[in-house]
């Protein structure tokens, strides 16, 4: 049983198609956290922390590279289906 | 070498062939019994733009293709191990939580609804917010009754949704982030599309976004409440 994730607004018609924000999110925010001495450091800092610095980085860069549309598109601002 | 775990699954499950993950390295599972883990070892890179985003979307990826076969538990992106032993020692030490809730959520996912409420923003015919909801609180008092009021139409709206969907809810828990709500139903991971279908009829206040999103593995779940 495969079903892929979509996301839904409510309030408004339709699926949309899940955007990579939307997927980020989740895997941020979803999914066991393991503590203590598991979790690794790099100068102190640990490396989960340093690893959500880079990855809300990384998304804002994408999104700075892309056209307004493209940017539109991933935000979730999709034409109904 | 440090490793990224994926998920924890049942040794038993069945899974169809995961080649790459993150960094594009092998997918490997680790058996602890009758639960095992998924898991890639990785380089420790200097962190390029737009790595960690293809990062996430290939551990998601990995993710998603285990629970299209079996119930899995996810671990949190970017959880990151000295090595493989550290992994046992986790599972062995999490092993009886982590069987027990294998068992229990067996054909099961969870749907997430975030609410939060929509950035104000003064129209032509309203260019001011005063006396709206929306409005900049005039003090101290103001701002904490505007933040109850705020809390009770999430919580409200929460409770409209829960309600509308019952039928397909077998759990539910809440967490409040930031600014907003974040609600987690469990259901069938079959009855996905039963469960928005519900929930089509609802407006909510135009002060508040709701999101939808899922099926996703049951991670909100693992503890039983």
């Amino acid at each position: 049983m495969a079903s892929t994730p979509d996301y839904m607004v409510l309030g408004e018609d339709g699926d949309h198609e899940i955007s990579l924000l939307e997927i980020l999110d989740h895997v941020l925010n979803a999914g066991v956290v393991i503590h203590g001495s598991l979790v690794i450091s790099l100068a102190g800092v640990d490396l989960v922390y340093v690893g959500l610095n880079v990855i809300l980085t990384s998304v804002e860069t994408a999104l700075r590279n892309l056209d307004q549309r493209q940017a539109a598109a991933l935000l979730g601002n999709k034409p109904k289906r | 070498m440090p490793i990224i775990p994926y998920c924890v699954l049942l040794s038993s499950a069945v899974l169809p062939e995961i080649v790459t993950g993150v960094q594009e390295r092998p997918v490997q599972r680790l058996e602890h019994g009758d639960i095992s883990a998924l898991y890639s070892e990785i380089q420790q890179s200097a962190g390029a733009p737009g790595e960690a985003a293809q990062a996430g979307m290939a551990f998601q990826s990995v993710v998603q293709q285990a629970f299209g076969a079996s119930v899995v538990i996810p671990f949190r992106f970017p959880t990151l191990l000295q090595d493989l032993a550290e992994l046992s020692a986790h599972l062995a030490e999490k092993h009886d939580l982590y069987a027990s809730a294998l068992a229990r959520l067996q054909g099961k996912a969870q749907m997430e609804t975030r609410i939060t409420p929509r950035m104000p923003v003064p129209s032509a015919s309203s260019p001011s917010l005063q006396g709206s909801p929306a409005a900049p609180p005039a003090s101290g008092t103001d701002y904490l009754k505007q933040k109850q009021a705020e809390g009770g139409r999430l919580r409200g709206l929460a409770d409209e949704i829960r309600n509308a969907a019952a039928s397909t809810v077998l759990d539910w828990c809440i967490r409040n982030v930031g600014d907003g709500l974040r609600c987690y139903a469990l259901i069938r991971h079959d009855a996905a599309r039963e469960f928005k279908q519900h929930l089509v009829n609802i407006k909510p206040d135009p002060t508040l976004q709701v999101i939808i999103t899922g099926p996703w593995p049951p991670s909100e779940f693992v503890e039983q409440s």
